[in-house]
């Protein structure tokens, strides 16, 4: 087993103690504690504060940004219900919740647009690289209905992939890709 | 004065079918069942239990696995949430600890995990130990401990 060691010498992450002093200076009475990563290069570190009766957690990890929530009910190993790129709008963030006294919610389901607007893309970006037309996208987004393999070519352009999930009386299960071959039958086998 | 525990023909009271039993009975038999799946509570709870009621493990990694193969295995029975352990943010779904979560630890044979809500400590000699987070954010060790479980050997995480 490799046990990992508390050491002297590692600082809190610089971007929380940041976040911390940024939320301080707007919010004198709130309380923080803050709980390193054992691995400063990669790991997420984890922030709480509390103002009044309403508690924020922040996650942040250099790969990843901040991840915010403030719910109550946050399961066992449940990431965050916010991501943020920056110290400025984590704190921005974290200021609303704050003032307004709201709570974060659960990712909610999104549509097209805002998965490819999340992953970064513009419609003439995307359709540069899936070499189609700028207003092929365009309509795309705006359908009702469309192709499963046109939706896992628009969503496979960004690096995105798309499972199906048939939900029927006797149970879940993923399905298997259209036009994927069975399992292989193996020679010997039972 | 008392009314008779049965109708005049003989029938026990409490058989007799009233209109708002029959129209459960038509309620319950022709509309459709909308499954309900357990809230995250209830995942939890389960997960907690059989954690508690499994065989000690032996080594850390043992543990580990073992906390991770139970909460695995009652995320895919109650839940429809495909798994997605690298996904940062939130998709419902519960998570054993990733090494990326380790945070640093008091005790020389301990490793001490770190979720939003949770800290998870595992012992060299296979014992775990789960803490809430406390509500107001404190030092970690004051979290309401959820589940102790001793190692093969008997000895628990202060026992180290």
């Amino acid at each position: 087993m490799n046990i990992r060691q508390p050491h002297p010498k590692r600082s809190a992450s610089s971007p929380l103690k940041r976040l911390t002093a940024r939320i301080r200076e707007r919010f004198p009475a709130v309380v923080t504690t803050l709980d390193e990563a054992a691995n400063p290069a990669r790991g997420v570190s984890h922030l709480d504060l509390l103002l009044g009766d309403q508690q924020v957690s922040v996650a942040w990890s250099p790969e990843r940004g901040f991840g915010i929530s403030s719910r109550s009910d946050i399961a066992y190993g449940e990431g965050p219900d916010e991501s943020h790129g920056s110290i400025e709008a984590a704190a921005r963030r974290i200021e609303r919740l704050f003032l307004s006294h709201t709570y974060t919610a659960p990712p909610a389901p999104a549509d097209l647009a805002a998965v490819r607007q999340r992953l970064g893309f513009s419609q003439v970006a995307l359709a540069k690289r899936m070499k189609i037309q700028q207003a092929s996208i365009s309509k795309l987004e705006r359908r009702s209905d469309a192709r499963i393999s046109t939706l896992t070519d628009y969503l496979g352009a960004m690096g995105a992939d798309i499972q199906l999930i048939v939900h029927t009386k006797f149970g879940t299960f993923p399905l298997r890709p259209l036009g994927a071959s069975k399992t292989p039958k193996v020679k010997g086998g039972r | 004065m008392t009314r008779p525990a049965t109708t005049a023909g003989g029938i026990p009271r409490h058989r007799l079918l009233t209109d708002y039993s029959i129209w459960a009975i038509i309620q319950s038999s022709w509309m459709p069942q909308v499954p309900t799946s357990p809230s995250k509570k209830e995942r939890f709870a389960k997960f907690v239990r059989r954690l508690q009621a499994a065989a000690a493990a032996r080594t850390f990694d043992e543990a580990r696995l073992q906390l991770a193969d139970i909460l695995n295995a009652v995320e895919d029975e109650l839940t429809d949430i495909p798994p997605h352990p690298e996904a940062w943010q939130s998709d419902g779904r519960m998570y054993p600890p990733h090494d990326d979560f380790e945070k640093l630890s008091p005790h020389p044979a301990w490793r001490r995990f770190r979720s939003l809500a949770h800290t998870t400590l595992i012992g060299a000699n296979g014992s775990i130990r789960i803490l809430e987070v406390p509500r107001p954010p404190k030092d970690w060790t004051t979290g309401p401990v959820v589940l102790d479980k001793p190692g093969a050997d008997g000895r628990w995480l202060h026992d180290l």
